[in-house]
């Protein structure tokens, strides 16, 4: 059975690689040819628009990676050649992810300029829910007083450069097929109650508007992992 | 989100350019600070050059406001449109700003 292929990007140490290659079961890439899964240390958003603008790879993880960034998400990826983005919350939270990932979906499937756009509300306020209220562990209710705002943006910036939130992964599955996209984004928090998302938010809630705009815009929603887990289906 | 001011005859307008999102909030409270300096009684936020914004840039847009009613500026938003018009719209913003084209 062939081997998938595996390439290093910058920053990521050639032991390191090798090691993981042997340890998963993957072959190593040149830089010549196209590799499956991209190891990439640290990206910065021009970096990842280069990346994504190709395929494969079907897979691009930040080195260094945890172990479950080789789990089932990422067979998923390989197995429907879909994309698979592994990333720290630091990385993440400022790369304005949501475009890279429409532009990626813009080159692979054909939607219309109005579809594409409830994808990209929807994607956005999955990330930002995964990113903020979960990796972070930041409450919305810090956002409802504008005398508390400072305190929020004061946690934000801080946990952004502390290693047991800032390195917490965030990682966004896209799968394509005949009957649209699917996108899962998965993140380390606590998880969350749906039942408490259940209620129209009020015309001046400063938060809560995240998750029925996913759910308005979106054919499906599951959601799975306690809360950590959240996969939104768009038809064409 | 990058953000420019300039002085209108009673106020400031806040020109707000690219993608509002939840990322942006360091951008805000720079915004919303400016509402503690005294003299003005207008702020005009120009969204016209906004091409998105998710709900925690809205919830951000929101604070602006309760800020700007409790130093009894007026807030007004222009020339949303697009993404950024609709998720307004959705959001029932015409309720709470005045807003101009």
């Amino acid at each position: 059975m062939t081997k998938t292929p595996l390439l290093g990007g910058e920053g990521v140490a050639a032991r390191d690689l090798e090691d993981l290659a042997r340890n998963k079961g993957f072959s190593l890439a040149s830089k010549a040819q196209p590799a499956d899964i991209l190891l990439v240390a640290r990206p910065e958003r021009q970096q990842l628009a280069s990346i994504l603008s190709a395929q494969p790879p079907y897979a691009v993880i930040e080195a260094p990676a945890p172990d479950q960034a080789f789990g089932g998400r990422l067979k998923r990826a390989l197995e429907n050649k879909g994309l698979l983005l592994s990333l720290s919350t630091a990385t993440g939270f400022n790369a304005d992810l949501t475009s890279l990932l429409c532009a990626a979906c813009r080159q692979r499937m054909d939607f219309s300029d109005e579809r594409l756009s409830d994808i990209e509300t929807a994607v956005e306020e999955a990330l930002s829910n995964a990113m903020v209220h979960g990796n972070l562990d930041i409450a919305s209710v810090l956002r409802n007083d504008p005398a508390d705002f400072d305190q929020y943006c004061d946690l934000v910036n801080e946990r952004l450069t502390t290693p047991n939130y800032a390195d917490r992964r965030i990682e966004i599955l896209m799968t394509w097929s005949r009957d649209g996209i699917d996108v899962e984004v998965h993140d380390e928090g606590r998880g969350y109650d749906i039942s408490n998302f259940q209620a129209l938010p009020q015309v001046e809630a400063k938060c809560g508007r995240g998750f029925s705009l996913i759910r308005d815009l979106a054919s499906n929603v599951t959601i799975a992992e306690h809360g950590r887990s959240l996969t939104m289906s768009f038809a064409p | 989100m990058e953000h420019s001011v300039r002085p209108i005859s009673d106020g400031k307008e806040v020109v707000l350019t690219g993608r509002l999102t939840f990322a942006d909030h360091n951008g805000f409270r720079s915004i919303i600070a400016m509402f503690q300096e005294p003299g003005s009684r207008r702020f005009v936020l120009d969204l016209s050059a906004v091409e998105f914004i998710d709900s925690a840039a809205l919830g951000m847009v929101l604070l602006a406001r309760d800020t700007a009613i409790s130093k009894g500026i007026s807030l007004i938003l222009k020339g949303a449109k697009g993404q950024v018009r609709r998720i307004m719209e959705v959001a029932k913003f015409n309720k709470l700003f005045a807003m101009e084209d």
